[in-house]
């Protein structure tokens, strides 16, 4: 199913996307301003949702570190937590930031720097 | 292959949806797109669709052609590649994993980060936060491992809770941006929340 769905679904990135970028403000802002009243029924959710990709992206590592190595899934475990070493270093918004979320590289600046002859 | 990509059995099936929208990516890209020009925004999107669609794509005719009619778990991915594709290609599938793993780590960390502020209310120094994020989950998930679970059931069971997030979401999202969206996006998005909100029932109906 992923890959029709993520051709489907994939337009609601710029829809989304859009929606963020026209207000000024990402969804959670908006929700924060517009949706005040809602805030004890939207937040647990929204935690449950969090917790539960987390945990699911650690597994995800997990198998790839025991992939990639041949160790046990309890040592790759501990090598997994390379992930938290990488998220609490990289600056905010920064290059390297941006490019491990990967989806929002910005070509269009490499694209700028190369015809300035950097 | 094209009935297998939008027919499986359940709650696999919920679980897919939500591992492909993602409602916390959702979440971050409407944060990380602010003073982005639009149309810059629109093209490059498209551009990371298109390419992560043939990835996909690739992955799927790969997975036809080499597991049809196994039962295969995750793990046994590459032993099964290697005497079909060659080394290199159980290599490269290795390497793509962590790399596709890292990468959706810190996109559910940095989502971790904004859904937690906007939970509590409190803004934290971002490296704190991050940390925070993941190890909060690292004791539930290593706990899962020693009970003697399999990580791609507990892979397939949180992205199963993605699936019921989903559409709360996704209709708190719609409902706010309905008046930026115009009449094809309110559409499109729509369409969206009613088709994974009927997933989300169909499998407790059929699971």
């Amino acid at each position: 199913m992923g890959g029709v769905a993520q051709r489907l679904f994939g337009g609601v990135f710029p829809v989304f996307g859009w929606a963020g970028g026209l207000s000024g403000a990402g969804l959670l802002d908006l929700f924060e301003a517009r949706l005040k009243r809602f805030k004890p029924l939207l937040a647990p959710p929204l935690v449950a949702m969090v917790l539960a990709t987390n945990v699911a992206e650690y597994m995800g590592l997990i198998i790839a570190v025991h992939l990639f190595t041949g160790v046990p899934l309890d040592v790759a475990a501990v090598f997994a937590l390379v992930d938290v070493v990488l998220s609490a270093s990289l600056p905010t918004g920064g290059l390297s930031s941006r490019g491990l979320l990967g989806g929002l590289w910005p070509w269009w600046r490499l694209a700028s720097w190369s015809s300035c002859g950097l | 292959m094209a009935l297998g990509s939008v027919v499986s059995r359940l709650p696999e099936g919920a679980a897919v949806v939500a591992a492909t929208i993602m409602p916390h990516a959702l979440l971050l890209h409407s944060h990380l797109t602010h003073g982005m020009d639009r149309s810059v925004h629109m093209w490059q999107t498209l551009a990371n669709l298109l390419g992560a669609s043939a990835i996909n794509a690739s992955m799927q005719i790969m997975a036809a052609t080499a597991l049809f009619g196994r039962a295969v778990d995750l793990g046994e991915a590459p032993a099964i590649l290697e005497p079909l594709f060659g080394g290199l290609a159980a290599f490269l599938f290795s390497v793509a994993l962590f790399a596709a793993s890292l990468s959706a780590s810190a996109v559910s960390v940095e989502a971790g980060v904004l859904v937690f502020l906007y939970a509590t209310g409190r803004r934290f120094p971002a490296a704190a936060a991050r940390l925070t994020a993941r190890l909060v989950n690292v004791a539930p998930a290593l706990a899962a491992l020693h009970l003697g679970a399999s990580p791609v059931e507990v892979l397939v069971y949180t992205q199963y809770v993605l699936s019921l997030v989903l559409p709360v979401v996704m209709a708190a999202a719609v409902r706010r941006s309905r008046r930026m969206l115009g009449a094809a996006g309110r559409a499109a998005a729509l369409a969206g929340t009613v088709f994974v909100t009927a997933m989300d029932l169909y499998s407790f109906v059929a699971g």
